[in-house]
C-alpha cells in the first residue's frame, strides 16, 4: 500500500537525518526509499496524506496503527499543525531531503512550515494546516486587552494628576475623571470579567493610585449586582475612586504624617471634595464614612446612632477586600478566595451583612484573579464565573508539567473532570496574576 | 583501470606531494629543502596537464584515489599526507593546470598544520583561497564518508554509531545538532544509538553520553531531559547517565535551564525524572542554586510544598471538598431576588438619607473648621445642598439648613470680620432663584409641605418674591394660587409687575387674579395686557377676564367686544355669556344693536344671540325679544335666519331664567 511506504520511508528519513550525515549510506537509502515510496504514490496523481484526531489517512482510508513510524509521522504533523501533506507526481531528490529536513525541525509557533520548504527549493509537495484559533479573534482579544489596560493607565494618570493637584492644596476639575469613569462603567457593562480583570493590576510604586482604582472597579461590580442603575453606578464609582483622595493631603513618607492619615484622611478627604463643590454629595459624604463599622468601630467617631450612607458601606467592603489582597508595606496578602472568606466573617460586625454576601455573590467563590492549581497539576489564573460557583473559568497558564502555554487555553471547570486543588499566591511562581489575564 | 602509463605517473605525482609535505614537516616553508620538494612536485604536474584538464584525487582510507582506483599506495609519507588531508576535513583534492610552486607551497604548509589551527582561521579551503592559491581546490568531508563507507563492508554502517556511542567528544557535537532539532526524532536516534550499542556497549554509551551532556548548552540538556520523563529507552539511559553524574551537574542541568523557569517545572523535574536514590541529593543542590538563579525563598518553599504534591500516592481531593468553607461561601451568597430588590430600593431612593447625612457631616465638617477659607468653603457648599434639597422635594432638610446656617450667623464667635457678611451672601446663595423655583414646584406638588414652603419664604425675605411669582407664573392658576398661599396679598404688586412679562400662554390666570382683584393698578395691567399686538395673549386675557366674573371683568370684556380681531371679539362675546357677572347681557346687547347682524356681521349674530340666550340679565332677555320680533319692509341678507335664532335664544333665555 503506497501511503503505509510513504509514511514508513518519510519516517525513516527522519531518523537517518538524525543519526547519519546526508552522504552515509543509510541516509541515502532512506531518501531512495522515500522517493521510490513517493513515486509509486503518485503514479495516478498527487497523494495525500492527512490527519484527524492523530489518525493518519489517505483518502478515507485510516492507516492502521501499527505502521511502522505511523506515530511519528502523525506527532510530527500534529505539532506543526499539519493537515494534510501532499506529494505530486515528479517528486524529486531534492524535494525529499528538503521535506525531511523540515520534519526534522524543532517545531514552534513561529515556524513558517511553507516558508522553509520553499527556501529549500522543495517543489512537489504542499501542506495544509489545521484551523487555528481564528486569527481575527486572536488579534481583536489583543485589542480589546490593550485598550482595556489603556483605560486603566489613562485613570491612573488622571488620578495621579488629580492627587498632584489636591496635594499642591490647588482645585482640579473632576470631570475628566468622571468621563473616565464612565468609560470603565460602561465597559464594565458590557464584559463584567474584562474589567475585573483590570483590578488585579498591581502598581509597583503608587499603591494608593492603584488601590482607589481597584476600588472602584469592586464597587462597582457590588453596585451592578446589586442592580442599581446606571447613572447611580457612576454615582457610586465616582464615589469610590475618591473615598481615599484625603491621603493626598499626607506625606506618606514622614511616619508621623503616615500615622496621623490613617484616621485623619477620612475627614481631610470629606473637606477636600466639599472645597471642590461637587455636585453630588455621596463622593464627600464616602470619603468621610468608608472607615466606619456598622458595630460602631471604625473613624471619624460618631453618635451610636449613626448610619453610614449605603455607598459608604459598599465602599467599606470593597475597600476591604483590596487592602486584604493587596495589603502592601510587605504584609502577606490573603488569595482572591480567602479575602472573600475574611469579609463573610467580618459581615454584620463590620460589614453590612447583606453588602457583604452580596459581594461575595458578584466576585464568586474563586473571584477573577485566583491562581489555582488543579487536580492534574496545571495551573491557570481564574478569569470568569462558571454555571457552578465552586467550578469557575480558569485562564490556563501552566500544563501539568509546569511549563507555560502559548496559545489561549480558558477551561470551564463546569465541564470536564479537572477540580481545584489549590489556591496560591502568585508571588509562589515570581510572576503577577495580571500578566496572565 | 588506468593505463599504465597514467597510472605511474599518478604515482609520481603523488610520491612528489607526499615527499614535499614530509620536507615541511621537518624543515621551515622558506628553507630550501621543501622548496625544492615543492618545485619537483610541481614539475610533476606538468606532464600530467599536458593530457588531461585536471587532477581529481580523493582521499580513501587508504589514501589517495583516482576515479576509484589507489594512488601510490605504500608511498613513503602518502598515507601522512592523506590523513593530515583527511583531518582537515578534505574529501577531494582538485588541482588545476597552471599550478605554481609557491600555491602548492602553500597549499602543502597549511595542510601539515594542526586541524584546530586551520579550523580556527576558517578552514582549508578558506585559508586557500585567501592566500591566492586558485589552482588547488578542496571539497568537503561528506564525501569522504561516503567513499570510506562505501568501501567498507556491510556491518561498518552500524560501526558508526558504535562509535559516535564510544566517542563522548562525537557524541557530544552529535547530541549538540540532534537535540535542535525535532524531539521525536531525537529520542529515536538515541534509541537507536542504544539499540546498536547493546547490553555490551550500555555502559560506555552512558559514559559518553554523560560527559556529552555536560559539554551541551542549557537548551541541549533541556532536549535531552525533556525525552526522560516517559518510560522507555531513552528515560532509562538518562537514569543511567544521571547515576554517572554529580548532583551538583544534574542540578545545574535542572535550574539553568528551561525546566528551572518555574517551581512547577523544576519541582516536576525532581519528581519526574528518573533521579532514583540521587533526588534528595540533587534537590538540595537545586534549592541552594535557586537564589543565584534569581528565585525567592518564597518559590523555594513552593518549590518543597510542590514536590511534596507531586510525590504523593493519594490523590488531591478538590479543595472545596477539602475545606467546607468554599460551600459555605456558596450558601452565602444565595440572596433572594426580592431581597436583592429591596436593598436597591433602598440603595436608589436613598437620597433623603443621603442628603440628611450630607448636611449632618457637612455641619459637622463645619462646626470643626478652624480654617476660614475651610469654612467659608464648608459654609458654600451647605448652601448649594438648599436648592437641590428643594428640588427632589425635601423641603424640610432645605429648610433646616438654612435655619442652621441662620442660627450660626447668630451666635457667631469666630474672629473673622467679615464673617457676618459671608453668612448672609451664603444664604442668599441658599434661598436665591433656583431655589425658590424649586420651592414653588415642590410646594405644588406636595400640598403637605406649605407650612414648611411658608417657613422658607418667609426666611427669604423680600427677595425671593420675583423667583417665586416667575415660577407661579409657569406653572398657571396652581401656581399663582400657590404664591398667594406663601405670600399673601405680595403677589398682586409682584404680579402685576411680572404680568408685562408674561407669556402669551401663562395671561389668562394672571388677568383673572388681577380683574379679580380689580383695583386702578390691576386693570390697568389688564388693559395693557388687551392692548398687546398679538391676538393670542389678547385672547388668552379675554379667557381669564370670563372666569374673573367681575364687573370690572365685563367692563373690560365690553372692550374686547370690538377688538378687530374676529377670534378675540367672539372670546369676548363667549366669555360675556358665562360670566354671570352684573352688566354682561347689557354689554353684549349693546353689542347686538350696534351690528349689522343680517349682513357683515353676521357671523357674531350667532355668538351674540347664544351669549344673550345663556345670560341671566333682564336685558339679555329683552334684547332677544326685542331681535326676535323685530320686523323689515324689505327683506335681505340673513333676516329671517337671525330672526328664527334670536326667538329660539329667547324662548331658552326664558327658559332658563325660570
Amino acid at each position: 500500500m503506497s501511503a503505509i511506504d510513504v509514511v514508513t520511508t518519510l519516517a525513516a528519513s527522519r531518523k537517518a537525518v538524525q543519526l547519519y550525515p546526508q552522504t552515509h549510506p543509510s541516509f541515502i537509502e532512506a531518501v531512495d526509499g522515500l522517493i521510490a515510496a513517493a513515486d509509486e504514490a503518485t503514479v495516478s496523481g498527487s497523494f495525500q496524506l492527512n490527519i484527524h484526531e492523530g489518525r493518519l489517512y489517505q483518502e478515507s482510508t485510516v492507516l492502521p496503527d501499527d505502521v511502522p513510524g505511523a506515530a511519528s509521522i502523525a506527532e510530527a504533523f500534529e505539532s506543526r499543525h499539519i493537515e494534510s501533506l501532499t506529494i505530486h507526481p515528479g517528486f524529486t531528490r531534492s524535494d525529499a531531503i528538503g521535506l525531511i529536513e523540515v520534519l526534522s525541525l524543532r517545531p514552534s509557533p513561529d515556524m513558517d512550515i511553507e516558508a522553509e520548504l520553499g527556501s529549500r527549493n522543495v517543489q512537489s509537495v504542499t501542506v495544509s494546516f489545521l484551523d487555528e484559533e481564528d486569527d481575527e479573534e486572536k488579534a481583536e482579544r489583543e485589542r480589546q486587552r490593550e485598550a482595556d489596560r489603556a483605560m486603566y493607565t489613562r485613570l491612573i494618570s488622571t488620578l495621579r494628576n488629580l492627587t498632584n493637584q489636591l496635594s499642591a492644596g490647588g482645585g482640579v476639575d473632576l470631570s475628566s475623571a468622571s468621563g473616565l469613569v464612565g468609560n470603565i462603567m460602561s465597559r464594565f457593562l458590557e464584559d463584567q470579567s474584562a474589567v475585573l480583570s483590570l483590578a488585579t493590576i498591581r502598581g509597583a510604586s503608587e499603591r494608593s493610585l492603584f488601590h482607589s482604582l481597584n476600588v472602584m472597579i469592586y464597587t462597582i461590580a457590588l453596585g451592578q449586582a446589586l442592580g442599581i442603575p446606571e447613572e447611580g453606578l457612576a454615582s457610586l464609582g465616582m464615589c469610590a475612586m475618591l473615598h481615599d483622595v484625603g491621603k493626598a493631603a499626607f506625606d506618606v513618607d514622614d511616619p508621623a504624617q503616615a500615622q496621623a492619615m490613617q484616621a485623619m484622611h477620612p475627614k481631610i478627604g470629606a473637606e477636600i471634595i466639599q472645597r471642590l463643590g461637587h455636585e453630588d454629595p455621596a463622593p464627600m459624604l464616602v470619603a468621610y464614612e468608608h472607615h466606619m463599622y456598622i458595630d460602631g468601630s471604625g473613624y471619624p467617631e460618631r453618635p451610636g446612632d449613626y448610619i453610614a450612607h449605603p455607598y459608604s458601606r459598599m465602599v467599606a467592603l470593597a475597600d476591604r477586600y483590596e487592602n486584604l489582597t493587596n495589603p502592601g508595606d510587605g504584609e502577606s496578602p490573603l488569595t482572591p478566595d480567602k479575602a472573600i472568606v475574611q469579609v463573610l466573617r467580618e459581615a454584620g460586625t463590620l460589614f453590612d451583612p447583606f453588602f457583604a454576601r452580596l459581594f461575595a455573590k458578584a466576585l464568586g467563590v474563586f473571584p477573577i484573579g485566583c491562581m489555582v492549581r488543579l487536580s492534574d497539576q496545571s495551573v491557570g489564573v481564574v478569569c470568569g464565573q462558571g454555571e457552578d460557583p465552586l467550578a469557575p473559568v480558569v485562564r490556563m497558564v501552566y500544563d501539568e508539567a509546569g511549563q507555560e502555554f502559548e496559545e489561549y487555553v480558558e477551561l470551564d471547570l463546569t465541564e470536564g473532570e479537572l477540580r481545584i486543588v489549590e489556591v496560591f499566591h502568585p508571588e509562589n511562581l515570581n510572576t503577577e496574576v495580571a500578566n496572565h489575564l | 583501470m588506468q593505463e599504465p602509463d597514467t597510472r605511474q605517473e599518478l604515482d609520481n605525482i603523488v610520491r612528489h606531494f607526499a615527499s614535499a609535505g614530509k620536507t615541511l614537516r621537518l624543515y621551515p616553508a622558506n628553507s630550501p629543502m621543501p622548496k625544492q620538494a615543492v618545485a619537483l612536485a610541481a614539475q610533476s604536474l606538468d606532464s600530467w596537464f599536458a593530457q588531461f584538464p585536471v587532477l581529481s584525487l580523493a582521499l580513501v582510507r587508504e589514501g589517495f584515489s583516482f576515479h576509484g582506483e589507489p594512488v601510490a599506495l605504500g608511498a613513503v609519507g602518502a598515507s601522512d599526507l592523506a590523513d593530515a588531508l583527511k583531518s582537515h576535513g578534505v574529501a577531494e583534492l582538485a588541482i588545476m593546470p597552471g599550478c605554481t610552486g609557491d600555491e602548492l607551497l602553500t597549499f602543502l604548509n597549511y595542510a601539515m598544520q594542526s586541524p584546530e589551527e586551520i579550523r580556527d582561521q576558517g578552514g582549508l579551503s578558506t585559508l586557500l583561497a585567501a592566500n591566492g592559491v586558485e589552482a588547488i581546490r578542496v571539497t568537503d568531508v561528506h564525501l569522504t564518508v561516503i567513499e570510506q563507507t562505501q568501501l567498507a563492508p556491510e556491518g561498518d554502517i552500524d560501526e558508526f554509531l558504535r562509535e559516535l556511542a564510544r566517542d563522548p567528544d562525537k557524541l557530544a557535537a552529535w547530541l549538540a545538532a540532534a537535540s535542535a532539532g525535532d524531539p521525536a526524532t531525537f529520542q529515536e536516534g538515541l534509541a537507536e544509538l542504544a539499540a546498536v550499542s547493546g547490553p555490551e556497549g550500555m555502559e560506555q554509551l552512558l559514559k559518553s553520553l554523560a560527559g556529552a551532556f555536560n559539554q551541551q548548552t542549557a537548551e541541549g540538556k533541556d532536549a535531552l531531559l525533556g525525552l526522560a520523563f516517559e518510560p522507555g529507552v531513552v528515560r532509562d539511559m538518562t537514569g543511567g547517565m544521571f547515576g554517572l553524574l554529580g548532583s551538583a551537574d544534574i542540578a545545574s542541568a535542572l535550574t539553568d535551564g528551561n525546566l528551572g523557569k518555574n517551581m512547577l517545572s523544576l519541582s516536576n523535574a525532581l519528581t519526574g525524572l528518573p533521579l532514583a536514590e540521587k533526588i534528595a541529593e540533587v534537590k538540595a543542590e537545586v534549592q541552594a542554586m535557586l537564589p543565584g538563579a534569581g528565585h525567592t525563598s518564597k518559590e523555594g518553599s513552593f518549590l518543597e510544598h510542590m514536590v511534596d504534591v507531586r510525590t504523593r500516592v493519594t490523590p488531591e481531593p478538590s479543595l472545596v471538598d477539602a475545606d467546607q468553607v468554599y460551600r459555605q461561601v456558596v450558601a452565602a451568597t444565595r440572596v433572594s431576588a426580592e431581597d436583592v430588590d429591596r436593598m436597591r430600593s433602598a440603595v436608589v431612593n436613598s437620597a433623603s438619607a443621603l442628603n440628611a447625612a450630607s448636611v449632618n457631616t457637612m455641619l459637622t465638617l463645619l462646626d470643626q473648621q478652624r480654617d476660614y477659607s475651610l469654612y467659608t468653603a464648608s459654609l458654600e457648599n451647605l448652601a448649594s445642598m438648599v436648592p437641590r434639597l428643594l428640588e427632589s422635594g425635601e423641603l424640610g432638610l432645605a429648610s433646616r439648613v438654612i435655619g442652621e446656617l441662620a442660627a450660626r450667623e447668630a451666635r457667631a464667635v469666630q474672629p473673622w470680620p467679615d464673617l457676618t457678611q459671608k453668612f448672609r451672601d451664603t444664604i442668599a446663595l441658599a434661598v436665591g432663584p433656583r431655589s425658590m423655583a424649586a420651592l414653588m414646584r415642590s410646594a405644588v406638588a406636595d400640598q403637605g409641605s406649605v407650612s414648611i414652603a411658608r417657613d422658607i419664604v418667609q426666611a427669604a425675605g423680600d427677595s425671593a418674591g420675583p423667583a417665586l411669582i416667575g415660577e407661579a407664573i409657569a406653572l398657571k392658576a396652581e401656581g399663582l394660587a400657590m404664591a398667594e398661599e406663601l405670600m399673601g396679598r405680595r403677589v398682586v404688586p409682584l404680579l402685576q409687575t411680572a404680568a408685562m412679562n408674561a407669556q402669551w400662554f401663562q395671561l389668562a390666570p394672571i388677568a383673572e387674579r388681577l380683574a379679580r382683584e380689580g383695583d386702578n393698578r390691576s386693570l390697568q395691567v389688564v388693559d395693557h395686557l388687551l392692548k398687546r399686538p398679538d391676538e393670542q395673549s389678547r385672547r388668552e386675557v379675554v379667557t381669564g377676564l370670563g372666569a374673573a366674573s367681575t364687573p370690572a371683568a365685563v367692563r373690560l370684556l365690553s372692550v374686547a367686544l370690538r377688538d378687530p380681531s374676529a377670534e378675540v371679539a367672539i372670546s369676548a362675546i363667549r366669555a360675556l355669556g358665562k360670566s354671570g357677572a352684573a352688566g354682561s347681557g347689557d354689554a353684549l346687547a349693546h353689542r347686538l344693536e350696534e351690528l349689522d347682524l343680517d349682513g357683515k356681521d353676521f357671523v357674531y349674530a350667532r355668538e351674540l344671540i347664544a351669549a344673550l340666550s345663556r345670560c341671566h340679565d333682564a336685558s339679555a332677555g329683552e334684547a332677544l325679544h326685542k331681535l326676535a320680533s323685530k320686523k323689515a319692509l324689505i327683506k335681505r341678507g340673513h333676516f329671517e335666519e337671525v330672526k328664527a335664532m334670536a326667538e329660539q335664544g329667547h324662548q331658552r333665555w326664558q327658559g332658563s331664567a325660570r
